[in-house]
């Protein structure tokens, strides 16, 4: 059985110096996919082919900046190409205000996600049984918010109130940690 | 538009749920106003994060044998009883795998290699402290936090408290016990063989060399048999004792009673106000952060996961379909001579026809992990432009060689494999090039870093079976006599003069 490999030295570390790049824009650009799909498995598909296209073109990278660039714009265009694909039919906003929201997002630092991500985790054992209920079947079990409803035998327009104040209460509680913990204090 | 009625209509239009009017009127706002920008993305921001970290770790579909797993729909109920006892397969989603095991990746590479905060640690670094008295050394910490103090990898620790506010902290303590804490963690190291974990979580793998490794705990003392356990202690002392491997003897606090035995795949539970050490559920989703730490896998990221630990999580008893499972086969195997693998020099490489074997050196004391990918049914060949399955690996150990070839992956079975694997005899390895492949067609590509520590994987999720074995160094030269273990879960107690 012939399965082994032959070496490509002039592309040594590449992908690990792209990774290294991209890793650190993974929630802000997992973010993005979401808010155009709406679904996470979608959302994981364009975020990998991407991150494949990335790696396909990674000798013509001038350095990280390019490679984040790039990143965000292939990305945006797989998200509309598997709306298209898929005829899927999202709402979206006018292009002009998508760009311009985009690239606030896209502009966002990166050195706290870790610590976000870590408060975040602390914020939803705060929340009540029944919003986390409400947030594992929309994120975890990948149920529209419709059907969610129907789950919970409540009207659709209760549960997106309920998503609403799930995610404001969960915003402000991480940015309360992350204050506490530039105060010295821990997350817990 | 007040806040309140942005928020709805950002909620709105999140959950595609948002009607032309709104649509427009949301439009208007955002343009309008950079603090409706920014309040647009705090939110979208938020929903990013759950998607990557709001799952808890626990949300994996158990059953017992012979039971089928759904991919789909992970029950909170199931998880938080944990794992079956006898679970024989084990089938994971893809969300999961996207959502956790990225997520720790773009966490690693964020606080190690990101300019932001590898410049800040850069600056700020500490003095490196180096207690001559040590009885650990703090080889490798992740988002660690400390109270009081700081502290970097390559501190010497000697007795005293730790108190790990947050993150993961390894100690290997120069007996040769592994402990990992996970944080918020409380921990005192009284002995090289006697520690206090006051709160919070820690994993342990100890050795021959220490065995009767203690941790005390509020409720329980725990000592060690040879092993690998994970201790939890919540906020009232009450401690969860769980066995991975081999056995612990656990006893009350203060007690005068004769030690319990708590052999693999178990679990105790007591309390300081209790009277009694009961047997409790196997369950294992607290300390899988900890646990690969603890096995010398720093972070298996992207779409790689480590196993859970357990005597049932072995080769040929789980599979999962989307994502890289990362098992460890084997550790202290030394080499009486030269082992055959297909790499041993760091590069980038692709599948090709031809061998070109290499190998390592006799004398050597490896140890050994299996990297697998068993997609069969998922995707197909016409699929041209189908999912890839890419992830990254880093070792604690330098990686020695990697076997990729499915007869070298057989011949080696015996030798590096887990003892209870059930390695079957179905073709295996990197699959070789079908004819409309080029070589370097960016189809199963493995990256082996220049400090041999980390391992990139691309492969095509069209493949059969892929599986690599990655042979880590553990000890350059046998200079004495050296006992063999093979995982705890059938000690090899040959000596290196048997060999």
């Amino acid at each position: 059985m012939s399965t082994l490999f032959d070496v490509a030295h002039d592309k040594v570390m590449d992908r690990i110096e792209i990774l290294k790049i991209l890793m650190p824009e993974r929630t802000k650009q997992f973010s993005l996919a979401w808010s155009i799909l709406r679904k996470t498995h979608l959302s994981e598909d364009a975020y990998q082919d991407m991150l494949a296209r990335v790696f396909e073109n990674s000798d013509m990278f001038e350095g990280p900046q390019h490679v984040r660039d790039w990143s965000w714009k292939v990305l945006r265009n797989r998200c509309y190409e598997l709306i298209r694909k898929k005829k899927y039919q999202a709402t979206l906003l006018d292009d002009s205000i998508l760009e311009l929201v985009d690239t606030e997002l896209e502009r966002r630092g990166t050195a706290d996600m870790p610590l976000r991500a870590e408060a975040l985790r602390a914020c939803l054992e705060g929340l009540s049984e029944r919003s986390r209920e409400t947030i594992r079947m929309r994120y975890f079990e990948g149920l529209p918010g419709n059907r969610v409803a129907e789950k919970l035998g409540r009207k659709p327009e209760t549960v997106y109130k309920a998503l609403q104040r799930i995610y404001v209460t969960l915003a402000q509680c991480i940015q309360k940690k992350m204050v506490a913990l530039e105060m010295g204090d821990t997350l817990s | 538009m007040n806040h309140e009625a942005f928020l709805h209509l950002t909620t709105l239009y999140l959950e595609d749920a948002i009607n032309a009017n709104d649509l427009e009127l949301l439009n208007r706002e955002l343009a309008n106003s950079p603090d409706r920008v920014q309040q647009f993305n705090d939110l979208r921001l938020v929903t990013g994060l759950i998607n990557e970290h709001g799952r808890p770790i626990d949300t994996v579909s158990v059953d017992n044998i012979g039971a089928n797993f759904s991919s789909e729909s992970p029950s909170y109920a199931s998880s938080a009883i944990g794992f079956g006892r006898n679970t024989s397969k084990i089938r994971l989603s893809l969300q999961t795998l996207a959502v956790v095991a990225l997520a720790t990746v773009a966490l690693l590479l964020l606080f190690l290699n990101s300019s932001g905060i590898q410049l800040q640690r850069d600056n700020d670094a500490p003095q490196r402290n180096l207690d001559t008295s040590g009885i650990a050394t703090l080889e490798y910490t992740s988002h660690a936090k400390w109270e009081n103090k700081q502290r970097v990898e390559g501190d010497q620790i000697g007795k005293g408290k730790l108190h790990l506010k947050i993150g993961l902290a390894r100690l290997d303590f120069h007996n040769g016990a592994t402990v990992t804490l996970q944080g918020p963690a409380q921990f005192e190291i009284i002995s090289p063989n006697k520690t206090v974990l006051t709160s919070g979580i820690l994993t342990a793998s100890v050795p021959d060399s220490a065995v009767g490794f203690k941790v005390l705990t509020p409720a329980m003392d725990v000592v060690d048999l040879g092993t690998a356990f994970g201790v939890s202690v919540g906020g009232d002392g009450e401690t969860d004792v769980c066995v991975f491997e081999g056995e612990v003897e656990v006893s009350r606090t203060d007690s005068k009673n004769t030690p319990q035995l708590v052999r693999e795949g178990s679990a105790v539970r007591s309390s300081p106000k209790a009277e009694s050490i009961d047997s409790v559920a196997y369950a294992t989703m607290r300390y899988e952060k900890a646990w690969p730490v603890t096995s010398g896998v720093l972070q298996a990221t992207g779409l790689m996961q480590f196993v859970s630990p357990g005597p049932d999580f072995v080769p040929g008893r789980i599979e999962d379909s989307d994502r890289i499972l990362v098992f460890r086969e084997c550790s202290r195997v030394i080499l009486k001579s030269d082992l055959e693998v297909d790499v041993t020099e760091p590069g980038q490489y692709v599948r090709v026809g031809r061998r070109n074997k290499q190998s390592i050196g006799a004398g050597q004391v490896v140890g050994s992990y299996l990297l697998q990918l068993n997609p069969i049914g998922e995707f197909f060949r016409n699929e041209t432009d189908g999912a890839r399955v890419i992830g990254q690996i880093t070792f604690n150990r330098p990686i020695l060689g990697l076997i990729g070839g499915t007869a070298q992956l057989i011949s080696t079975d015996e030798l590096l494999g887990h003892p209870r694997g059930n390695y079957g005899n179905t073709r295996r390895g990197i699959e070789p090039a079908r004819p409309d492949d080029q070589p370097d067609s960016g189809r199963d590509n493995v990256t082996l870093s220049n400090d041999r520590r980390t391992l990139s994987l691309d492969l095509s999720a069209s493949s059969a079976v892929d599986q690599i074995r990655v042979i880590v160094l553990e000890q350059t030269q046998v200079t004495a006599p050296f006992r063999l273990t093979f995982n705890n879960a059938s000690r090899y107690e040959k000596m290196l003069s048997e060999l």
